[in-house]
C-alpha cells in the first residue's frame, strides 16, 4: 500500500497523466464545443483540457485547452515565463500571446509560417503554424487554431516532429478542426 | 530501498568519473595530431611592437596555484583528475552539438570562430564555440574547451573589441585550467555534492542543451574571484596582442552593471555578476591594464564596422527575445544603453514602445493597475509615434502603432498604420489577418 502511495506521488510529481484509448467519435471540450476524430486516440482530460496522442506526446500531440480566462496563463508551468491572456487582446496580440506561450513551453527558434483568419466552428478565429526546434534539436511543427469566445480564449494545438509524423497526421487534424461544433446552451 | 542501495554506487561512480582521485599531475596527450594551430597572428600588436613575444603573452598571468598552463593541442592523460572532468563535459558537449537553441548560422559562426582562433593563437584548435539563442548576458568556458556564447551577450556587445574581450577572458579560463583549480578547491572543502550533482545530471539528463543544464555546469565551473581576475588579465592581454582597443573590456562590464545592478548592490542577477569581482574593482583593474598595455596614443581598434555587419542584423531578433523575459526595468535600461551606443533613434523609439506596450498588457486588474496600464499604453503610443515621425522602416513599428490606436479606440488611424505595415512588408506572415482586420474596421482612412 505504501509502495502504491509512493508510486502515485511520483506520478503526480512527474506530471504523468493517465491516458485511455477513446474510440473515434465526438470529444467534448469545456462543455463549450465538440470535435470529431476519425480514429481512436489515447485521451486524457485534466481540468477541462483535453490531450490526445497515438504513440506518446513527443511523437504527436493534440491539446484542446479549456477556455483561458482573462488574466490567466494558458498553462500552469512552474518556473517558466508564460504570458498572461487578456480578453481585450486584438487578434494580433493573441498571436503574440500564443507565440510567447509556445516559446515559454520550450520551443526554440520559432519560425512562424502563417497567421490568418480561420473559423473555429461557428466562431471567427485564427490559425497559425510554426516550425521550431525542440530542446534536443529535433525539428517540429505546430498548428494552432483558436477563437476568443465569451471573453475566453480556446485553442487547439497540434504538434509533431516534422519528419514523417507531422504530414502523416495532418489530414486527421484537419478533419478534427473542420468538425468543431458549438454545444447549444439550454 | 533499491534507490538507497544505488546511491553509494552512483556516488562512487560519479566521483570516479569526476576524477576525485589523487591529483596534482600534469600529464597530457596530444588531442588532435592532424590539427595544426596557426603560428602567426595578423594585424598590429602593440605588445609585439614593444618586443613582447606571443609566448610571453600567454605567460602573462601570475601563477598562484602552481598549475601549469594546459599545453596546446592536448588533453589530459586518462589517469588524471582532469580526464574524469573532461569525460563528463565531453558528454555535455555532445548534446550541445544538436541542441535546439544552437544558432545554426554559418556566417555568424565563422565570424566568432575566427575571432576566437585569432585570440587563442596556439590554442585555436582546442576551443570550440557554440552560439546559443539564450536571452541573457553570458558566455562560459568548460574545461575541455567547449565555449558557450549566449545571444544575450551578442546583443549587449557593441563592437568586436568588446566581443573579443569576453571571448579572450573565457580563453583565459581554459588556458589556465581554472576548472581543475576550482574543482580541487571544492574537493578540499569536502563539497562532493556538487561534483556528484553534475556527474549525475550530465549522465542522466534526457534534455539536451537546456538552460538548466548549462546553469548546473556553470555553477560547478564557477571560478574563484582570483581566477576571474587572472582571466581578465589574459583577456585584455589577448586584446592588446591582436590590436584591439583594450579600453572596451571595461566598457562592456560597465554597461552590464548599469543594466543589472544600477544601485551597485551586486545582487547576483546575472551569472557573471554573482561570481565575478565587483564592477568597480573590475573596471578599475581593466582600465589600469588597458593603460599599461596600450595607453594614450597607442589605442587599438574597436572593429565596430565588421561587428555591425555580421552581428548587427541579429540584434533585432535578440532584443525581441529578451522582451519575453518580462524584465521591464532591465529592458528600459538596456534600451538606454543601446541608445548610447549609437543605435538609430527610430529603433530606440520602437523598442521603448514595445516595452511599454507589453508591460501595459500584464498585471492584475485592480483600478490602480489599470491606471498604470493606461499610462504605459500612452507612453507606448508616444514612442511609436516618434518612430513613425522619424519615418522608421521597421514594419513592426506600424503594426504596433496600429494596435495602440485600436486600444485608444481610433480605428481610422489604426487602419492607416496597418496599411503602412503591409506596404513595408507585403509578404508578412500575418498579412491575411491584417487585411481581414482592416476590412472589419470599415472606418475610412483619414
Amino acid at each position: 500500500m505504501r509502495k502504491f502511495g509512493l508510486l502515485l506521488s511520483l506520478l503526480v510529481l512527474s506530471g504523468c497523466a493517465f491516458y485511455s484509448l477513446v474510440p473515434a467519435g465526438k470529444v467534448t471540450v469545456d462543455d463549450t464545443y465538440t470535435f470529431t476524430t476519425q480514429q481512436d486516440w489515447n485521451t486524457n482530460t485534466q481540468f477541462g483540457q483535453v490531450n490526445l496522442t497515438l504513440d506518446g506526446q513527443g511523437i504527436q500531440q493534440i491539446i484542446a485547452t479549456d477556455g483561458i480566462e482573462n488574466e490567466k496563463k494558458a498553462f500552469a508551468l512552474p518556473g517558466r515565463t508564460l504570458p498572461t491572456y487578456k480578453s481585450s487582446m486584438s487578434p494580433l496580440e493573441v498571436k503574440d500571446f500564443v507565440r510567447d506561450t509556445v516559446a515559454g513551453m520550450g520551443a526554440e527558434q520559432i519560425e512562424e509560417t502563417e497567421f490568418r483568419p480561420a473559423d473555429f466552428g461557428p466562431w471567427p478565429g485564427f490559425r497559425t503554424e510554426y516550425r521550431y526546434f525542440s530542446k534536443n534539436g529535433l525539428v517540429r511543427r505546430m498548428i494552432v487554431t483558436g477563437t476568443q469566445h465569451n471573453d475566453k480564449l480556446y485553442l487547439i494545438i497540434f504538434a509533431a516532429p516534422e519528419l514523417h509524423f507531422f504530414e502523416k497526421h495532418k489530414p486527421e487534424v484537419e478533419y478534427i478542426l473542420n468538425s468543431i461544433q458549438a454545444i447549444a446552451k439550454s | 530501498m533499491r534507490i538507497k542501495r544505488c546511491i553509494p554506487v552512483l556516488a562512487i561512480g560519479a566521483l570516479i568519473l569526476a576524477g576525485c582521485q589523487t591529483t596534482g599531475q600534469n600529464k597530457w596527450v596530444t588531442a588532435n595530431p592532424q590539427k595544426v594551430a596557426p603560428q602567426s597572428a595578423e594585424g598590429p600588436s602593440t605588445l609585439v611592437a614593444q618586443g613582447i613575444t606571443r609566448d610571453e603573452i600567454f605567460e602573462v598571468g601570475r601563477n598562484p596555484y602552481a598549475y601549469q598552463n594546459i599545453p596546446p593541442n592536448s588533453r589530459p592523460a586518462t589517469d588524471t583528475t582532469e580526464a574524469g572532468i573532461w569525460y563528463v563535459v565531453d558528454k555535455v558537449e555532445e548534446k550541445s552539438k544538436t541542441a535546439g537553441n544552437l544558432i545554426r548560422d554559418e556566417e555568424l559562426q565563422k565570424y566568432i570562430d575566427g575571432i576566437v582562433c585569432q585570440l587563442a593563437g596556439p590554442y585555436c584548435g582546442d576551443v570550440r564555440v557554440y552560439v546559443q539563442n539564450i536571452p541573457a548576458f553570458n558566455a562560459s568556458m568548460a574545461p575541455n574547451g567547449m565555449m558557450s556564447v549566449w545571444s544575450g551577450f551578442l546583443l549587449r556587445a557593441q563592437n568586436e573589441a568588446q566581443l573579443a574581450s569576453v571571448l579572450g577572458h573565457e580563453i583565459g579560463h581554459y588556458i589556465r585550467r581554472h576548472t581543475i583549480q576550482g574543482m580541487e578547491d571544492q574537493v578540499a572543502k569536502s563539497n562532493f555534492g556538487m561534483v556528484f550533482q553534475l556527474a549525475a545530471a550530465t549522465m542522466g539528463v534526457p534534455v539536451a542543451g537546456n538552460v538548466a543544464q548549462l546553469m548546473l555546469v556553470g555553477s560547478l565551473f564557477s571560478f574563484s574571484r582570483d581566477n576571474e581576475r587572472e582571466a581578465d588579465l589574459i583577456g585584455v592581454s589577448l586584446l592588446a596582442k591582436d590590436g584591439y582597443d583594450t579600453r572596451e573590456a571595461a566598457k562592456i562590464w560597465q554597461h552590464v552593471i548599469e543594466e543589472t545592478d544600477p544601485d551597485g548592490e551586486n545582487t547576483g542577477t546575472t551569472n557573471f555578476l554573482s561570481t565575478h569581482p565587483s564592477g568597480k574593482e573590475r573596471q578599475e583593474t581593466l582600465t589600469s591594464l588597458a593603460n599599461e598595455l596600450q595607453g594614450p596614443g597607442k589605442w587599438g581598434k574597436t572593429y565596430k564596422e565588421r561587428f555591425d555587419a555580421i552581428v548587427g542584423p541579429w540584434k533585432h531578433q535578440f532584443i525581441m527575445d529578451e522582451m519575453r523575459l518580462e524584465k521591464w526595468d532591465n529592458m528600459l535600461r538596456l534600451v538606454k544603453i543601446l541608445e548610447g551606443s549609437g543605435v538609430a533613434e527610430d529603433k530606440i523609439a520602437f523598442y521603448r514602445g514595445e516595452v511599454f506596450r507589453r508591460r501595459g498588457n500584464e498585471g492584475d486588474a485592480d483600478a490602480e493597475e489599470l491606471d498604470d496600464r493606461q499610462d504605459d499604453i500612452d507612453r507606448a503610443f508616444n514612442h511609436y509615434r516618434k518612430a513613425a515621425d522619424l519615418n522608421t522602416q521597421i514594419p513592426e513599428a506600424y503594426r504596433s502603432l496600429g494596435l495602440v490606436y485600436e486600444a485608444k479606440d481610433m480605428p481610422s488611424k489604426a487602419k492607416q498604420a496597418y496599411m503602412k505595415y503591409l506596404a513595408l512588408m507585403p509578404d508578412a506572415k500575418d498579412a491575411k489577418m491584417i487585411k481581414y482586420m482592416i476590412d472589419s474596421m470599415g472606418a475610412p482612412v483619414s
